[in-house]
């Protein structure tokens, strides 16, 4: 017997759901590094794009979902028609395979609360000794737990495993009682948090001086290139826009739900928690270096560099730091762990579609997660790996679905699709304009990315050979995303049959 | 924090949270106006 049609009680439970996948662990370790580099010109440009690339392609992908009913394969393959399911479940299985790599964060960012945790103990009631060992410089006691969690760590893979097994039971009880209640907790709390922890950094000396990197327009900068290409990506890679999350979210919607105020809402929310973020964190980095550009120096270090070994030590030098650790890393676990939900929710989504019961369809998506997910918990080198080409492949899934709307007639898509119970409307000139605007725009930031060089042999190592090996090279892109090709195109009308016909 | 900054500040929050807010009190208006039996707004 087919289970009961579950759905989010309100148009709040969607929005919590929305922000709950758009705020993950790439505001708190992504944005404040970029912001604090680029200053007020990249967050004008941030929110620029946000309205450009970000709202219009979630606005159409939670239109499909909600119109739809059905998870991203039968969604996105109900909208394409047969001859074009293959791009719904490439998009499909990129963002799975950000799930896999994702759901070792989780892991992480639950060690570092538990670090934090029994520091802060330590700090209340024993020595501060422990306090005392993250804060010397010369002990590198960051630097090592870092390189000792990411690299061949049992401990890493415990943490991840209780994340998933966590993860499972909520999203095992169903929308209403698991996803819907858990955010409902976990999202205002993390707001909260954020701002407790802004409040302290702005208070410390020196710390203002972050707000003047964060804040101050230089308007010679909007002259330069990279910030523009560094806000549309940021904004992609933050928002979500164009994983398919939102269809799942929107294939739970009651149909009288606002498409368009929903997700200007869950955007406009993303963002406000991505600056918040910055709001803690560069005050931190600003008050506690040496000078300005030793604090830019930390910014350079990189996203796992800064939240895992550089923050945790800064904390550690401030008076009452730990406490403020012990919030951060709990600001961070929630967010980490509030983004894994949704993206097993896709997986579980279209296992329910094929009509695997709900109970077991979540074990089967935590068992993948956590068997795929192995080798990134093992070999941080893995885990770059995954990060770099699934990151960038969103963009392309971010492409196919513009292709999709444009197939189907972008402004026949806002009047069919979205403006149905809709009170809140954008101009269709805007939507149509948009949608052609990031088809172009995803193909020249998939083509920009490539180009960067961060491989030294891009496509053929030094003898020759396809360099596939190497983690940020141009042919293990095209490698990884082959092969999700072949499987979509190979089993084009199993999974058409399976999940669109049916 | 320099004027410079201060300007910027107040352009980057209004922008960023004052966006927020703003759909934040329309969908708290649209909830109000809405008939709980319908959906539909008033």
């Amino acid at each position: 017997m087919a289970e009961k049609r579950e759905e989010f009680s309100n148009r709040w439970g969607i929005i919590l759901a929305a922000l709950g996948m758009a705020i993950g662990a790439g505001n708190l370790w992504r944005f404040p590094r970029i912001a604090g580099e680029h200053g007020g010109t990249f967050i004008i440009l941030w929110m620029f794009f946000l309205v450009i690339w970000s709202i219009p392609l979630l606005m159409a992908e939670l239109a499909i979902g909600k119109h739809y009913r059905k998870g991203t394969l039968g969604s996105l393959g109900s909208l394409s028609g047969k001859k074009f399911n293959w791009m719904g479940t490439f998009v499909t299985l990129v963002t799975v395979g950000i799930a896999f790599y994702y759901s070792v964060v989780t892991g992480w960012s639950l060690r570092y609360f538990l670090l934090n945790t029994q520091n802060l103990v330590n700090y209340l009631f024993g020595s501060g000794a422990m306090n005392e060992s993250f804060a010397d410089p010369n002990v590198n006691f960051m630097d090592n737990f870092w390189a000792s969690l990411s690299n061949s760590s049992w401990e890493a893979v415990l943490c991840y495993m209780v994340t998933i097994t966590v993860a499972i039971w909520v999203l095992g009880k169903g929308i209403k009682k698991g996803l819907e209640k858990t955010n409902k907790i976990l999202i205002p709390t993390l707001f909260i948090l954020l701002l407790v922890v802004s409040a302290f950094a702005i208070q410390m000396p020196g710390g203002v001086e972050g707000l003047e990197y964060l804040f101050t327009i230089d308007v010679e900068k909007f002259k330069d290139p990279i910030i523009w290409i560094e806000a549309i990506t940021d904004s992609a890679w933050s928002t979500g826009a164009g994983w398919g999350l939102m269809i799942t979210i929107g294939s739970f919607s009651r149909q009288k739900e606002d498409v368009t105020l929903n997700t200007f809402l869950g955007a406009f929310g993303n963002n406000t928690a991505a600056l918040l973020a910055a709001m803690a964190i560069l005050p931190a980095v600003f008050a506690m270096a040496a000078t300005p550009a030793e604090a830019i120096d930390f910014l350079h270090g990189g996203n796992t560099a800064l939240v895992f070994t550089i923050l945790p030590q800064l904390f550690a030098q401030m008076p009452g730091g730990p406490f403020l650790s012990w919030i951060f890393f709990g600001a961070f676990a929630m967010a980490a762990f509030s983004s894994i939900l949704p993206m097993m929710q896709l997986i579980i989504k279209n296992l329910t579609d094929y009509e695997i019961p709900k109970k077991k369809a979540a074990i089967i998506a935590g068992a993948a997660c956590f068997v795929v997910g192995f080798p990134s918990a093992w070999w941080l080198d893995f885990f770059e790996n995954q990060d770099w080409v699934w990151g960038v492949g969103l963009l392309v899934s971010g492409i196919f679905i513009s292709f999709l709307i444009i197939k189907y007639g972008p402004m026949k898509f806002k009047k069919d699709f979205i403006d149905q119970n809709s009170d809140f409307k954008v101009s269709k000139y805007y939507f149509a304009g948009m949608i052609y605007f990031n088809f172009v725009a995803g193909l020249f930031l998939v083509y920009w990315w490539m180009d960067q060089g961060y491989s030294e042999y891009p496509w053929f190592d030094e003898n020759g050979k396809w360099n596939v090996i190497d983690k940020f090279s141009n042919a293990t892109i095209v490698t990884q995303w082959a092969v999700a090709l072949v499987i979509a195109v190979v089993f084009n009308g199993w999974f058409y049959r399976k999940f669109v016909k049916k | 924090m320099s004027q410079e900054a201060i300007i910027g500040m107040i352009i980057c929050l209004s922008i960023t949270v004052g966006g927020f807010l703003t759909f934040l009190v329309i969908a708290l208006r649209a909830d109000k106006d809405e008939d709980p039996e319908t959906g539909e707004t008033a």
